[in-house]
């Protein structure tokens, strides 16, 4: 029987989406380039998964095998289009600049790993907090990524914050130095930064079994 | 719940009349807040493309504003869409001066590769600016490659080119509207 502890733990590390079962790459390379939007689709991502598995896992008994695939697919991509009308209502800056991701989300293997191999088998509270820890584990990869590659690729931390935060927002922005390391914006910058990534994670791991 | 799960069919097609019905509820409620920040965004970007804070914008139709200054027109925005992008519409704003110059354009909608093709957006490249002070008659509206004025950007020919080409069409349009937008924006400050 799983519990609340080990869902927590397997989805923040032992079974990370990002770094170790890599699933959702599409949108971790493609939004991490700076972290208003990493944290801004790492958000919606997290609460996309925690209510469609929350909403999986309370019609699961309705779900037999012939539709469950199908049934999952609607699910999530329902739960997306609706955080899509909700960035659009209450972040409409950000949603111009990330939009074309969100949709993207239904895309997301992590939502469908997670409704099939979780959801539908166990009760709504552990669904939910599987969804929600598992989002969360792709929500901090999604960050450190972004946040590393703004400060290696445009010398900044924390820029167009306001997007997310309103005006107060402009304030946060760090500009460590002017011009930065332009690979490191573009798509093998992800790779670098996710492939040191799980490598630090790894190498962390070992020395803990030891 | 147990009837239900016999018959598949009958449970999906129930799943998916809670999703819609969710679905379009939120979007029921959300709808005229939706299209309110539309506007403001809209607005934003036009003050944008002007650059100059003092003049006065005001709309004319949904694709037509002109912008005025101490009384007088001081020139026209006006959407322009291209279907010629790599994938799919490009959309964008452009201001010109009333003697047909441009004073800006900027792309607020497109679906154009990420990373590549959206180096036509202000926030990701300043290649848009290429067209800053360009008219009909001073140079020749295409890529330098095909023998024109402008230098694409490296990737994204398909989407440098359905640019030019629309920001020409819109200039031609303009040139053909002009006496008819000044009528329009004329009587709509009496």
């Amino acid at each position: 029987m799983t519990s609340a502890r080990e869902i927590t733990i397997e989805g923040l590390w032992t079974r990370n989406p990002a770094m170790v079962q890599l699933l959702g790459l599409c949108p971790l390379l493609a939004v991490s380039g700076t972290f208003t939007s990493a944290l801004g689709l790492g958000l919606t991502t997290l609460v996309v998964l925690t209510f469609s598995n929350l909403f999986i896992s309370l019609f699961r008994a309705l779900l037999t095998d012939s539709i469950r695939l199908p049934a999952q697919i609607m699910v999530i991509a329902s739960f997306v289009t609706l955080a899509d009308i909700l960035l659009q209502y209450w972040f409409f800056d950000l949603h111009q600049r990330i939009g074309l991701f969100v949709a993207l989300i239904v895309t997301n293997c992590t939502l469908l790993g997670r409704a099939e191999s979780f959801a539908s088998r166990n009760r709504m509270g552990y669904a939910a907090l599987d969804g929600f820890m598992m989002g969360l584990g792709f929500l901090l990869v999604l960050t450190v990524m972004g946040a590393v590659r703004e400060i290696l690729g445009q010398g900044t931390l924390f820029s167009n914050l306001h997007l997310l935060l309103g005006e107060t927002g402009r304030e946060f922005e760090i500009r460590f130095w002017d011009s930065g390391f332009l690979l490191m914006v573009l798509p093998p910058g992800a790779f670098l930064t996710l492939g040191c990534l799980i490598a630090l994670k790894n190498k962390f791991s070992m020395s803990l079994h030891e | 719940m147990k009837y239900l799960a016999k018959s598949p069919i009958i449970s999906l097609v129930a799943l998916a009349a809670v999703c819609g019905t969710l679905i379009s509820t939120l979007h029921a409620v959300t709808r005229s807040t939706i299209a309110e920040n539309q506007q403001t965004y809209s607005l934003k970007q036009l003050k944008a493309v002007l650059g100059d804070p003092a003049e006065n914008i005001i709309r004319l139709s949904d694709e037509l504003y002109y912008s005025e200054k101490a009384n007088r027109i001081t020139g026209f925005i006006f959407q322009q869409s291209s279907h010629e992008g790599y994938n799919g519409t490009i959309k964008s704003w452009i201001a010109v001066s009333p003697d047909h110059v441009i004073r800006g354009v900027r792309v607020f909608e497109h679906h154009e590769t990420p990373g590549i093709g959206d180096k036509i957006e202000i926030g990701v490249s300043d290649w848009i600016k290429l067209f800053d002070g360009k008219s009909l008659t001073d140079i020749t509206w295409s890529l330098a490659r095909d023998g024109g004025s402008f230098d694409h950007f490296s990737g994204a020919t398909i989407t440098s080119r359905a640019l030019v080409k629309s920001v020409e069409s819109g200039l031609t349009r303009a040139q053909d509207k002009a006496a008819q937008w000044t009528k329009w924006a004329e009587n709509i400050n009496d």
